[in-house]
């Protein structure tokens, strides 16, 4: 229940909110579960006698526990219910207030989240991937598209799941209470991937989040160490500008995530897989291998030294 | 002469249809003036416009493609006939003029751009010299709309004029020598030159072409004699590579602010932000002030650069010495349907309201609106519609130079807008309108063409398209597809048109002082209508659809000659050719709807037809 | 990754290999064994396929390379994206009708028309300004593209214009 993924365990008041009315349920259908289950075992070991003993004998009544326990505790129990789910609608942010203006927008893809960022001026603007950073303490709006098929953006602990739907802009407000990395994933089957189309939440202080912001604004930094260097001309020479960006330099494709500053982030293959220096090398060779589906090709062209020179740059681009 | 093997070179075929007597060489006639006789009161021309020679590629400075030679006029006009016929060898669209100078008659061919001169003193028009610079084959691939060449300058002793591959070339006009060539830009992120070099007094202004590409478009100026770089200004990015300084003042405030070309765009999309300048240029000799409209911001998906995404589809006025930018008109901010108003800026002095002898500019705009500006300042003194299928938009706002957009025709990713008028080949494409003094009237080759647009994404990848768009034409409402249209500027409102039921009028159109307007149709007719009234006078079909512009000139026996190219190609044009799919609507980006005639009416050709009486 | 991941991995690996086979909505299969490969190193230098351009005089026999994804259907799909995702439309026509490149689906084929000569166009590049892709677009890939070209009006056409 206190899971990394568990809608038990609000960081955020839309989750709190969520939660509020899930734990109550939760316990309550515990508890008629447990009565029912309790009723059906009395009646599983009650002795009775056998046929010759008893001869069907008309027993009147009895209709109490129908009317009781099939009527009016359940009428009870979900009226009960239905009112405070009403008022767990009623309270959401959403509704409540203004809407501000969205400062992210996440746009789905098959299967892989784009984030872009916005800023008080256009120039600010600048796109990454499948991590999403959000100040702690204050709501965020975020507006949602997809380029291909429905998904669906949820992170458990922060708020309840909002559709991509091609077509449309959805918007969802998330607020987290407290800084801590957020697991998120696509809640809407979405192809051979879905499950693997996982996204973070990361949560920081308003000061960190600045930074962080100003950071991610700033072009690829000039690559001075030998091996990045070398990384970097076999990136630019090959099949990797054809889908990636990292802005500062002629790669400006779009159709895969922006890799500008892909070494700040912790996870590759939207959140699937860890970004360590053996994932990236077998992500690069061979992506389909760990992610089968994926529209990032196998490169089974990079070995040895070359290969080695390519992880370097990726891991250089901070 | 040598043929390069890559190319298809037939050899200049030349037939005579009429016998000349001996002709009498003169140099009379060489020049031009500056007082036009009948001109109405109330006009005055600000360049001297040619009277016997042709060495610009408008004719004169100020783009009016006026010319006061009257032996050819509404009286005799349907004598005209073919005296002479000559073929480039390039079967392509011929988007140009032929230039004539000291008796020489020069041509520049479509891709492989040769320079054919042409003696007009011998009696078959002998070649004095065929010119072959050998461009890049490479970048027959990345020319968006045919590998066209829309004309040279003539200075100085040499014939200046671009390559496709993004090289200008200066060669001597007797011999026929390369005198210098430079390379003004790079084939491998998209860039070419399809646009007429100008000379303005000792520099070389040359455009650069690939708004489809993502190419960050710039204008050079090179030196006249040698050929190297005086400056260079781009089109997006900060003030300092746009040469904005403490001298610009833009009239309106939506243009005013600093580092424009940056703050409009979002992050570094101002680094492929197009803004190319691939039409015309015209200068006014007095103010000291070079004119030109710039392309499309790019990327065809509005949704990819919010923002105003300066300084595309604009008008520019830049000091031609240094290059600093004087004032500057956004036409169309934050383009919807790929509004390059790269048009021709006509200047002209004429009476407007209540001001005399006013200093207008009139832009026939892309978008389907005529402007008329004020070219000292850049105020915006009239914006009406020219074609009244245009929807996109209502009007203009005088007061805050915007356009007032019907929102419902706002094309974005993920969504199909349908029937917006004009198409991405606008209301009126590159094709240059022309000004007659005697009339007060600008002759417009318009089109009526309307399009399907969705928005979808886009790959950048340098050297490639960069579009995020499938684009679907269709002729417009009303039964017609082109027109070309009379228009009054200071009234205006058409005076007359004279409309073509299937294909847009894609020719240039040349005013006489005979009180002729000469064009061509995209099924091939040459033809002369009266300026007053536009009763058809003159036709002839010619072997191939017009997509050139007509010039006229003084033979050296003085007599009064009118020339053009019938040679299909183009954008639109191109889907006369083979290789195009009719079964794709999409194809040629996006013209095949719009153009289900042309491959029954004409096909591709490469002859220049000269006219006489 | 833990234990469980893994083994669910293996599991949709498994259902991936198996859906496939089966040819129902799934990823294209990769190329078959034997098939003449092409190996493009990341920064030019090339080994080209061993196909000749022009007519072979005198009597030989070369057999020409298939493309291993046949016209399996998500191969065509997929090769579709890829057609618009590298930009060849934005070239050759949002259907491949032509524009600044010829149209792939008119009969005239100047390099020829058989897949693995499509393929070496593609891969090589060819003169007037069709960019070599062979450093930049995985082998696979390139064949991918190759089916959707293929398929041009044929009813196996993905996206066929209406």
């Amino acid at each position: 229940m206190n899971g990394a993924r568990s809608v038990l365990a609000p960081a955020g008041p839309a989750a709190r909110i969520l939660a509020e009315l899930g734990w109550p349920l939760l316990i309550a259908f515990m508890i008629a579960a447990a009565v029912m289950w309790a009723l059906i075992a009395w009646v599983a070991v009650r002795k009775r006698g056998t046929f010759d003993t008893h001869a069907p004998v008309e027993v009147g009544g009895g209709m109490a526990w129908v009317v009781v326990g099939g009527f009016v505790i359940p009428g009870i129990v979900f009226t009960a219910a239905f009112v405070a789910t009403i008022g767990v609608l009623r309270g959401f942010p959403l509704q409540h207030e203004q809407a501000l203006a969205p400062e992210i927008r996440v746009v789905g893809h098959q299967w892989w989240w784009q984030v872009e960022y916005r800023g008080a001026r256009l120039a600010d603007r600048f796109e990454t991937a499948n991590e999403i950073h959000i100040p702690t303490g204050r709501p965020i709006d975020i507006e949602l598209a997809t380029v291909d098929v429905i998904h669906s953006f949820w992170v458990p602990r922060l708020h309840g799941k909002v559709d991509l739907v091609p077509g449309l802009k959805n918007t969802i407000r998330i607020e987290a209470s407290e800084a801590g990395v957020y697991p998120g994933a696509c809640a809407e089957f979405c192809g051979l991937q879905h499950a693997g189309m996982r996204f973070q939440v990361v949560a920081e202080t308003p000061d960190e989040y600045q930074q962080w912001l100003e950071r991610q604004r700033r072009p690829a930094i000039a690559m001075t160490e030998p091996q990045a260097a070398r990384g970097e001309l076999i990136f630019m020479r090959s099949a990797c500008p054809m889908c990636h960006a990292v802005l500062g330099t002629s790669a400006l494709a779009t159709a895969g995530p922006d890799l500008t500053h892909l070494a700040t982030r912790s996870t590759i293959g939207a959140a699937w897989l860890p970004k360590d220096i053996a994932t990236l090398h077998a992500w690069v060779v061979n992506a389909p291998s760990l992610k089968p589906g994926t529209r990032m090709p196998a490169l089974t062209q990079f070995t040895g030294p070359e290969l080695h020179d390519l992880v370097a740059y990726l891991e250089a681009l901070q | 002469m040598s043929c390069s093997p890559t190319l298809r070179c037939a050899p200049l075929l030349l037939t005579l249809a009429a016998c000349q007597s001996t002709p009498r060489l003169s140099t009379e006639h060489v020049g031009s003036v500056t007082e036009v006789a009948g001109t109405l009161p109330g006009i005055h021309l600000v360049s001297p416009v040619p009277n016997g020679d042709w060495r610009l590629p408008s004719g004169d400075y100020a783009n009016t493609r006026f010319s006061p030679l009257a032996a050819i006029n509404s009286s005799n006009v349907m004598n005209l006939h073919v005296l002479t016929t000559a073929s480039t060898g390039v079967p392509h669209g011929h988007e140009g003029n032929p230039l004539v100078v000291n008796n020489t008659l020069y041509v520049v061919t479509p891709f492989p751009n040769n320079l054919i001169a042409i003696d007009l003193t011998k009696p078959s028009g002998a070649i004095k010299f065929i010119y072959e610079p050998h461009p890049d084959p490479r970048s027959v691939g990345i020319a968006c709309c045919d590998v066209v060449n829309r004309g040279a300058s003539y200075a100085g002793g040499k014939i200046v004029y671009n390559l496709l591959d993004a090289e200008t070339v200066a060669v001597d006009a007797e011999t026929g020598k390369e005198v210098w060539r430079t390379r003004v830009g790079n084939i491998d992120i998209g860039e070419t030159t399809t646009m007429a070099a100008l000379v303005v007094k000792d520099k070389v202004l040359v455009g650069s072409s690939g708004g489809e590409l993502g190419v960050r478009g710039w204008l050079v100026a090179l030196d006249l004699d040698s050929g190297r770089e005086v400056w260079r200004a781009y089109q997006t990015g900060p003030d300092r590579d746009v040469l904005i300084d403490s001298r610009f003042h833009a009239f309106y405030k939506k243009d005013q602010g600093k580092d424009a070309g940056v703050t409009s765009w979002p992050g570094e999309q101002w680094k492929l932000g197009g803004g190319n300048i691939w039409g015309w240029v015209s200068y006014d000799p007095e103010l000291n002030l070079i004119y030109y409209g710039t392309g499309n911001p790019g990327v065809w998906n509005p949704d990819l650069r919010p923002g105003d995404n300066k300084w595309s589809c604009s008008i520019v006025a830049r000091n031609p010495d240094d290059g600093h930018v004087v004032w500057a008109y956004q036409l169309v901010p934050h383009d919807h349907h790929d509004y390059d108003e790269i048009m021709e800026n006509v200047l002209v002095d004429m009476d407007w309201k209540d001001r005399k002898l006013r200093k207008l500019l009139f832009h026939p705009g892309r978008n389907g609106f005529m402007f008329v500006l004020d070219r000292q300042t850049g105020e915006l003194l009239s914006a009406e519609k020219f074609q009244d299928s245009t929807n996109w938009a209502s009007g203009y706002d005088l007061e805050t130079g915007l356009p007032k957009e019907d929102p419902s025709k706002h094309t974005g990713g993920g969504r199909i807008v349908r029937d917006v008028c004009p198409s991405s080949t606008g209301g009126k494409e590159f094709v240059p309108s022309a000004f007659s003094p005697r009339t007060g009237l600008l002759y417009i080759p318009a089109h009526n063409t309307c399009m399907d647009y969705e928005g979808i994404e886009a790959n950048y990848i340098a050297g490639t398209p960069y579009l995020g768009a499938d684009v679907r034409m269709f002729p417009g409402p009303g039964g017609y597809q082109g027109e070309l249209v009379a228009w009054d500027p200071v009234r205006a409102r058409k005076v007359w048109g004279v409309r073509e039921e299937k294909l847009p009028v894609y020719s240039g159109a040349l005013a006489t002082g005979g009180d002729l307007v000469f064009y061509g149709t995209m099924d091939g007719f040459f033809r002369a209508v009266d300026a007053r009234t536009g009763a058809m006078l003159f036709q002839f079909h010619t072997g191939s659809g017009i997509v050139g512009n007509p010039m006229t000139y003084l033979g050296p026996d003085g007599k009064q000659y009118v020339a053009i190219y019938a040679a299909i190609g183009g954008w639109m044009g191109a889907v006369a050719f083979p290789d195009v799919s009719a079964d794709d609507p999409y194809a040629a980006l996006g013209v095949v709807g719009a153009m289900t005639e042309i491959k029954k009416v004409t096909g591709p050709g490469s002859t220049l037809y000269v006219f006489g009486l | 990754m833990s234990k469980k991941s893994v083994a669910f991995n293996v599991l949709v690996g498994a259902l991936a290999l198996s859906s496939s086979a089966a040819g129902c909505g799934s990823r294209p299969t990769q190329p078959a064994a034997g098939a003449r490969t092409v190996s493009y190193a990341p920064w030019g230098t090339r080994v080209v396929v061993n196909q000749p351009l022009g007519p072979v005089p005198g009597i030989g026999d070369i057999a020409p390379v298939a493309n291993p994804f046949g016209n399996d259907r998500t191969a065509l799909e997929e090769g579709r994206k890829l057609f618009v995702q590298f930009n060849c439309a934005g070239c050759h026509g949002g259907r491949a009708g032509g524009g600044m490149g010829p149209s792939l689906r008119d009969p005239a084929w100047r390099y020829g028309s058989t897949p693995d000569r499509i393929f070496n166009s593609i891969a090589q590049g060819r003169g007037q300004g069709m960019p070599s892709w062979g450093a930049r677009i995985p082998e696979q890939q390139i064949w991918l593209i190759t089916a959707y070209v293929s398929s041009l009006r044929t009813p196996d056409e993905p996206e066929a214009p209406r």
